[in-house]
């Protein structure tokens, strides 16, 4: 085989990988922080982009453009869902936290069947279908915008996390619960702000995935086990290990198409997950977040 | 004591003469309940007592489904012979599972059981031995009637209420518990916690495939979509948490519920998952213990 199209491939996988990156770092924050995972963190991402389809349409903007009210609205919605439906169960036996967010799983899916249809949608617009030729690579723009817009995202979360009060509060509670407590830290106020912050990142992540493929409501659970397949890769909670994660992820599903075509090519990735999960449980860069 | 034997007395002389004086429909309906139920009370036992949370036993009942299709039409195996082949082909696949998957614990579980079910699925869907995405039609069982199939199911049923308290009682009950106190402590005292896990995931997983193997007698198109559905978990966790996880008798109220809510929403498949979802929510906000429980507390006040 020659060069050019594997390093197509590769740039491909890598660009995707970045977005991918973007849907697992909310999961990520939840599982650092709280130690849980959000069973419907796939079909959060959908509705991010089913919002952002009825924005676009509603006031004639770009996909991207409609972010500015989407993301607000599922920060609104994190931090009530968190507040209202698991802060009440998270200190009691686990499965019912699973069984909670597994729940609403369901209700989120079939609400936007019963609200959407079953058709297949999707954010294009005419300027993500222009060709790039730069020296013979091609990278398609929906994954150049979806990675460059990820890449910021990270930055800005990795900074806030590290140099503001609030995001300094936050890595404080998972580190020390109980010595969080003495210093007048509610933890589960703490808790509410994470769920915010994990699904206005996933609302992000959700309009860049419905720019680059088409969805559908029962699109969710593929996105969680992406995700998940991402936090195994990268560790809980660690914000550079999702990142490293997610862009192995792309690329294990870029060369899984070229090598078992695209009818397989999920099934690989799903065997990468549970191969990584019976050898590190903890994740290949397992660290703090 | 005496009272609980008396009512289950009854109950089981209603079960059995219940073909005689209920309709077609309602014998339809009271097998999908005892399946439901059957699974239920196995994967509430898991939850409770090994905190094992297994969102894949779709995994086994389609696995029952297409040995017991595959056998009678492709082998000429008795119907019912290979049923049973197929429920220890179901045993012998989650005892392989178990493997891999009781490597990881809580939410790893549960989403290492979300991931293989996944994998199996598209596996079946790209098999053309078993017919790939269009399936099997099951054409062996139509002479078979209506009552066999019913009997076949309260046995099943019968079953997994004796497995589940005898694992209860058994030395497995106790190291499960034990572990599920202490694990540390536990495996240090010479139980071994994989073992354990392991044997109870089999046994457990056993009544799945024999729901499989009958289901696909009562639906006689054998296809991945169906069988390999997600409902059947999220079926299992409704009825368990609506009744109450890990009991008995929780889990009869809670298939009856699930039953008649799918009979009567069956046109709206959509507003009948969505309604599932709101009542399991609110159920473990408010109501955790399920109903059995909640009825429980009420009576021995």
């Amino acid at each position: 085989m020659e060069v050019l199209p594997i390093l197509n491939y590769a740039l491909n996988g890598l660009l995707l990988g970045g977005v991918f990156a973007l849907t697992a770092l909310g999961m990520s924050i939840i599982a650092g922080i709280m130690r849980v995972i959000n069973l419907a963190h796939g079909d959060v991402a959908v509705l991010a982009a089913y919002l952002a389809l009825i924005v676009s349409n509603f006031l004639k903007v770009d996909p991207l453009l409609s972010l500015v009210v989407v993301a607000p609205l599922l920060y609104v919605l994190g931090y009530f869902i968190q507040k209202f439906l698991v802060n009440k169960l998270i200190f009691e036996r686990f499965y019912f936290t699973a069984l909670m967010t597994f729940s609403l799983s369901i209700i989120l899916q079939n609400l936007m069947l019963l609200l959407f249809t079953a058709d297949a949608r999707s954010l294009i617009t005419p300027y993500l279908l222009t060709n790039i030729d730069f020296f013979g690579l091609t990278p398609p723009p929906r994954f150049l915008i979806g990675f460059a817009f990820s890449f910021a995202a990270f930055i800005i979360l990795y900074v806030f996390l590290k140099k503001t009060y609030i995001g300094k509060v936050i890595r404080a509670v998972p580190a020390d619960i109980e010595g969080a407590k003495m210093l007048g830290i509610k933890s589960e106020d703490i808790y509410c702000i994470a769920a915010g912050l994990a699904y206005l990142s996933l609302a992000i992540a959700g309009v860049l995935l419905g720019m680059a493929f088409v969805f559908f409501p029962d699109s969710g659970p593929t996105y969680l086990l992406l995700s998940f397949g991402i936090l195994v890769l990268g560790g809980w909670g660690s914000i550079r290990g999702t990142f490293v994660g997610g862009l192995i992820f792309g690329l294990a599903m870029s060369f899984g198409g070229l090598f078992f075509g695209s009818r397989f090519q999920l099934v690989f990735c799903y065997l990468i997950i549970l191969i990584v999960l019976i050898i590190r449980p903890r994740g290949i860069f397992g660290g703090k977040i | 004591m005496k009272r609980i034997y008396f009512l289950g007395g009854i109950l089981v002389v209603f079960l059995i003469l219940l073909p005689y004086f209920a309709g077609r429909f309602f014998v339809n309906a009271a097998i999908l309940t005892l399946l439901f139920f059957s699974i239920s009370v196995t994967w509430g036992f898991m939850a409770k007592h090994a905190w094992l949370v297994s969102l894949g036993q779709q995994i086994f009942v389609g696995a029952a489904g297409y040995t017991t299709a595959v056998l009678t039409m492709y082998y000429d195996v008795p119907l019912w012979l290979s049923v049973i082949v197929a429920g220890f082909v179901g045993m012998l696949l989650a005892g392989l599972l178990s493997f891999p998957l009781l490597r990881l614990r809580g939410f790893y579980f549960a989403i290492g059981t979300l991931v293989t079910a996944e994998i199996v699925k598209l596996l079946f869907i790209g098999w053309d031995y078993v017919g790939g995405g269009m399936g099997l039609i099951f054409r062996n069982v139509y002479g078979i009637s209506l009552q066999a199939l019913y009997y076949a199911t309260v046995v099943l049923a019968f079953y997994s209420i004796f497995l589940t308290s005898f694992i209860y009682r058994s030395k497995l009950g106790f190291g499960l518990r034990a572990l599920g106190n202490e694990e540390e402590a536990a495996s240090g005292l010479g139980v071994n916690p994989f073992v354990c896990r392991s044997i109870l995931f089999t046994l457990a997983s056993s009544v799945a495939s024999f729901a499989g193997a009958l289901y696909a007698i009562f639906h006689p198109y054998v296809e991945p979509v169906t069988f390999f559905n997600i409902n059947w978990t999220t079926g299992s966790v409704f009825v368990s948490i609506i009744g109450g996880v890990g009991t008995t008798i929780g889990p009869l109220f809670g298939s009856i519920v699930y039953v008649a809510l799918t009979y009567l929403l069956s046109e709206y498949v959509g507003l009948s998952l969505l309604l599932q979802g709101v009542i399991t929510a609110a159920f473990l906000l408010l109501c955790p213990v399920g109903l059995w429980g909640y009825l429980r507390m009420k009576l021995k006040r």
